[in-house]
């Protein structure tokens, strides 16, 4: 039995193929091979060997995401199909101002056409009740606002997009 | 001894109070919003009652719903906890006029506290030095002139304030006005009160505080200090005692101002005096808080005192069972906040459910936890996971070992928690050096970034194996097989949302 998995690690996709041999499994990760021992436990974990070698570790999954902790460090893994597409033009996203984290627009400081110089306070956000400046990055001029004073936004939504105030 | 107490706040502090009033042989009530029907304080009560919908507004600050809770089910005390109603003396004297008794202060003394008038004035007089300030009015006009009496830089403090809410930095006058409107509003939110005051900014001061108790019959005694300079924000997330600043001269005069900050407003239970110290160790009064403290439990482990249970005993009409010669420092602790935060950005709360917490078990090793798995860390509350604590012999040996119980700390899922963070600014030449003032984290993390190195094989391989042995493991009937068990917390439990 031979099983292969693919894992999006950053930008770059990992396979791994797991075989079944005797009492051990043998893994490819890209062209290394390791010999492994493994045993589950609970609550998501995993002891290993290979070789002399001994490592316990702690996996959760949730949806497309494998959260791996080990030797005191966690790391994230996706499914490389569930990645997420970008979307918008590229000079749109990149003076797109986003929410970092949810919360609730207190209120909206500009309106398209506004010329903003580098530092001005576009949007105040409250979150985890502490107020939060959204400020721009650079000059320029504002091309669209994506709140209103009163809303509930979720991480990543686009508050306000900038641009250079050139016509395209 | 009451018969049963009703905890009037959440997360890992009511878990903490719960298990001292179970020692104790108290039963308990807990009180908990929509958020937080499931989590962890509310399963450990004897009873628990639902007070309202998630915003603490509506429900953690509802003194209403909390005192008719306590009555129909024949509480006869309350402890606050921290935050929400605990520094709050009308919520005393509501308390004590429905004939239950308050654990913690009398109103009378948390007013004067939590006035920074009325405490500055009661600190003078009991010859405590204090800051540098203005608060002779709370007029934007007056503000500004008296800041610039006072001179740049300087802070604008909320009347009501803590933890950094509605306190901002103004290095340039320029500043002042955005700030003084920003710290309004922040300040409103946070405390329902504008209020603001100017304080003289002391530049690159230790925080060290003193744990104080003061029992009815007018014993003070203070539990020593600690150190709580490693701020983010303005918020305490690594304490220590002993301070590494202090000797035992200058332990003795800050320990003397406590006891006389204490005894000059008539203080009983648990209190904090807050002191900043200087380069050349001059020290100010800064706050008391009239309640107990967040990292309350370093002082527990190195006096060998349990706080809750001596603010219990205290609040029904207990002595204090020792006197200041018996008290002694043992060792030497050191608290982290686990915090679900992005220290890379700023660390602005990054919250999530936690599939998964492991947390480290071992000699002199505690945790005060109030998320555990399954659990969601939600926008309503404070983003606090846990509180790491340690007790070594000394300071290095306490050093290593918190570093080792952040290591074997594991949190799995969407949070992004401090805990590489934290092991590095243990790490930090400054940190071991016991140099750090509160401006450490701005001046040696401002550009910290996480280790964003590519996961090793062995981490890629624990993914793969966990997936392909659960796939052919049946689920264990214990539930043993977590990652591929139809019945696994987070499976069964998708769309609580347990809270923090």
């Amino acid at each position: 039995m031979k099983r292969e998995l693919q894992y999006q690690v950053g930008d770059r996709t990992v396979t791994v193929i797991v075989e079944r041999d005797g009492d051990r499994y043998r893994v490819r990760v890209g062209d290394r091979e390791h010999l492994v021992q493994a045993r589950l436990g609970d609550r998501g974990r995993i002891d290993m060997g290979v070789g002399d070698r001994r490592l316990r570790a702690y996996v959760a999954r949730k949806q497309d995401r494998t959260y791996v902790g080990l030797d005191g460090q966690t790391w994230t893994l996706t499914k490389p199909d569930a990645r997420r597409r970008r979307s918008g033009s590229p000079s749109a996203v990149a003076g797109a101002l986003t929410a970092t984290m949810p919360g609730l627009v207190l209120d909206v400081l500009v309106a398209p056409g506004d010329v903003v110089i580098r530092g001005d306070t576009l949007v105040l956000m409250e979150a985890m009740k502490m107020e939060l400046r959204i400020t721009a990055p650079a000059d320029g001029v504002v091309v669209a606002v994506g709140c209103e004073a009163g809303q509930v936004v979720e991480r990543g939504k686009v508050l306000v997009e900038i641009g250079d105030g050139k016509q395209n | 001894m009451f018969n049963k107490i009703l905890i009037a706040n959440r997360g890992e502090i009511a878990v903490r109070i719960i298990r001292a009033c179970q020692e104790m042989g108290v039963a308990t009530v807990a009180v908990y919003s929509d958020a937080d029907e499931c989590s962890l304080h509310v399963t450990l009560a004897d009873q628990a009652v639902n007070i309202g919908p998630p915003p603490p507004s509506e429900s953690y600050l509802r003194d209403d719903h909390i005192l008719d809770a306590a009555r129909r089910l024949g509480c006869d005390a309350i402890h606050p906890g921290y935050g929400f109603l605990s520094e709050n003396p009308d919520f005393v004297e509501m308390t004590e006029a429905a004939g239950l008794a308050f654990i913690g202060p009398p109103a009378q003394a948390m007013r004067v506290m939590g006035s920074k008038i009325a405490a500055r004035a009661a600190m003078e007089d009991a010859g405590v030095p204090v800051v540098p300030g203005y608060q002779a009015s709370g007029d934007d006009q007056d503000l500004m002139q008296a800041a610039h009496a006072l001179g740049f830089p300087l802070l604008v403090k909320a009347t009501a304030g803590g933890g950094g809410k509605g306190m901002r930095v103004v290095n340039d006058p320029a500043e002042l006005s955005n700030a003084l409107a920003s710290a309004r509003r922040e300040s409103m939110n946070a405390f329902g009160d504008d209020r603001l005051y100017l304080e003289t900014l002391i530049q690159q001061p230790h925080h060290i505080e003193f744990q104080v108790l003061a029992d009815r019959y007018g014993h003070v005694v203070h539990l020593f200090e600690r150190e709580c300079s490693v701020q983010r924000r303005h918020q305490k997330i690594i304490e220590e005692t002993p301070s590494p600043l202090m000797d035992p001269a200058l332990r003795q005069r800050m320990g003397e101002a406590a006891v006389a900050a204490a005894q000059a407003v008539g203080y009983v239970n648990a209190g904090t005096i807050e002191f900043l110290v200087d380069e050349a160790r001059n020290f100010y009064f800064l706050e008391m808080n009239t309640r107990l403290q967040v990292e309350h439990p370093i002082t527990e482990l190195v006096a060998g005192v349990d706080l809750v249970k001596a603010q219990i005993r205290i609040a029904a009409g207990e002595p204090l069972p020792f006197t200041q010669e018996e008290l002694s420092q043992r060792g030497h602790a050191i608290e982290c906040r686990i915090y679900a935060e992005d220290p890379a950005h700023d660390f602005l709360p990054a919250i999530g459910a936690v599939l998964q917490s492991v947390e480290p078990v071992g000699p002199g090793v505690r945790v005060d936890a109030g998320v555990s798995s399954g659990d969601e860390v939600t926008l309503h509350y404070d983003p606090m996971i846990a509180k790491l604590i340690v007790l070594g012999e000394d300071r290095a040996d306490a050093i290593r070992r918190m570093d080792w119980a952040l290591h074997h700390y594991v949190i799995l899922g969407d949070v992004i928690t401090n805990i590489p963070f934290l092991r590095d600014v243990l790490a930090h030449p400054r940190f071991v050096a016991g140099e750090t003032t509160t401006d450490f984290v701005d001046a040696h993390f401002g550009d910290w970034r996480p280790d964003d190195s590519p996961p090793p094989d062995m981490a890629l391989i624990a993914a793969a194996l966990s997936e392909v042995m659960n796939a052919y493991t049946a689920p264990a009937p214990d539930g043993a097989q977590v990652d591929g068990d139809p019945f696994s917390p987070w499976r069964t439990m998708s769309g609580f949302r347990i809270g923090a």
